[in-house]
Parts: C-alpha cells; structure tokens; sequence
C-alpha cells in the first residue's frame, strides 16, 4: 500500500512544482538556474546551503538591477 | 536520550534551508538521517513524506515521528520545536525586514534570482523521493496519472494519495 502511496506523492510533488514553475519561470536563464541547481544536488552531491549560496548567489548578480531601468522612470 | 542534541542540531539545520518548501531540503534530510545517523532508511524516510501528504497541517510534520521513533515523545518534541522553531523566527525577522525594503533596487533582484534556485531545489528533493518511491511500471504509472490528473483537474491531493494506496493494496499486497 505504501508503495502506491510514495509514488502517488511523488507525482503530487512534481505536479506542485510545475504549478509553481509556471508561474515563476519566465527567462531561458530561470530554466538553466533550475537546471543548474538540480544537477549540482542531484549528480554532483553538493550540499543544499553550498547550491543555495553558489547558484543563489549567481541568479541575483544575474538579475541585478541595471542602469538602463533606472532611466526608465519618469 | 543521548540523541537529543543530534536530532535538535539536524531538524534545526535541515530547517533553514527549507526554502520555496520542504521539499527543497529533502536530499540534505535524507543524506543526514538515513547516510550519517542512520536513524531510518530511504523507503521509511519516503514513506513517512508521502503519508504526510495526506496529514491536515503542514506536509513537514511528517518529521515529527523521526524524533519519536530515535527517542520517543521527548524526540518528537525535540524535532518539532528544532524544525518549526527556527522557521518561524527568520520568517518573522526577514517579513518586517522585507517590507522596509520594499523600494530597495536589489529586492527584485534577490525576488528574481532565488525563485528558480528554490524551484530547482524543489525538483532536486522530489527527484530523490522519485528515485526510491518510482521503481517499477505500476510505480511510474501511479505518479504519473496523480501529475496528470492534478495538472488538468481541480482534485484533492488526499484522494490521489488515497487512490495510490488503493493501487499499491491491490498489486504489491503480499499473497
């Protein structure tokens, strides 16, 4: 029973999570953050604070607020 | 008894990088209870998450047992308190925080930038509850069929999970 229950799970997790990536996800570069995040936890078995700092890190320098938006306002 | 502090000093741990869900900080969960303290194995860990799913109240409470199982009730409390506690506190913080730096330019920027890590960290988590939960045809029909279903209709989450386990009763039932 508990087997049918773990893979309905699962499929529940994925499901919320493409929900909400639907939502959130709107540059090619959010597609490879994703990537990039799942590769470094899942194949490269790096701790979740080091991807969190690393690849955090790097998504926010990547959208970091630019000159050409703050000529934008009136 | 002499667990206390370890089960305190991981739920607290694993609690801080909960971010975007629980799921986010699955495999670190699962590396330190079932790889380094062995409190249980994969399939428990996996069968405890996916029962919590179908639990009122957060889907994390599922790690409340973990405690009770390493060192009874005073586990349980122990693990409730050190997962929920730290949580709470940095949400609190880092809410009164985050309105007073509503005009600051890089707000958007952090907003940005952290929404696809924590959703890369979420696909991250599931993939390693997947990989023990999805092991045969019938596993991967089950999942498959509740992400379908959920991603066309408005269904309970409950039912799905209660429909798995019918599922699993009929096939996997020892005869």
């Amino acid at each position: 029973m508990l087997k049918g229950v773990a893979a309905a799970s699962t499929g529940l997790v994925l499901a919320t999570i493409v929900q909400l990536g639907e939502k959130s996800l709107t540059y090619i570069s959010d597609f490879l953050f994703v990537v990039v995040t799942v590769l470094a936890v899942n194949r490269l078995h790096q701790s979740v604070p080091r991807v969190l700092l690393s690849v955090g890190l790097i998504a926010v320098l990547w959208y970091r607020p630019r000159q050409e938006s703050a000529h934008r306002k009136p | 008894m002499k667990q206390l502090p370890a089960l305190a000093r991981v739920f607290a741990y694993v609690s801080v990088l909960t971010v975007g869900g629980g799921m986010a900080a699955f495999p670190e969960l699962k590396t330190l209870t079932v790889d380094v303290h062995k409190w249980l194995t994969l399939q428990q860990l996996i069968h405890l998450y996916s029962v919590g799913q179908m639990a009122p109240g957060p889907k994390m409470m599922m790690v409340v047992p973990i405690g009770e199982w390493v060192a009874g009730l005073a586990g349980a409390v122990v693990v409730l308190l050190a997962f929920f506690g730290p949580t709470a506190v940095l949400t609190l913080i880092v809410g009164r925080v985050w309105n007073r730096l509503a005009q600051w330019r890089w707000t958007t920027s952090i907003q940005k930038g952290l929404a696809p890590v924590s959703i890369g960290l979420l696909l991250a988590g599931s993939l390693t509850v997947a990989k023990g939960a999805v092991t045969d045809w019938i596993t991967a029909a089950v999942a498959l069929g509740a992400l379908v279903i959920l991603l066309l209709r408005s269904v309970s989450p409950a039912i799905l999970v209660l429909g798995g386990a019918v599922v699993g009763a009929l096939v996997f039932f020892p005869k």
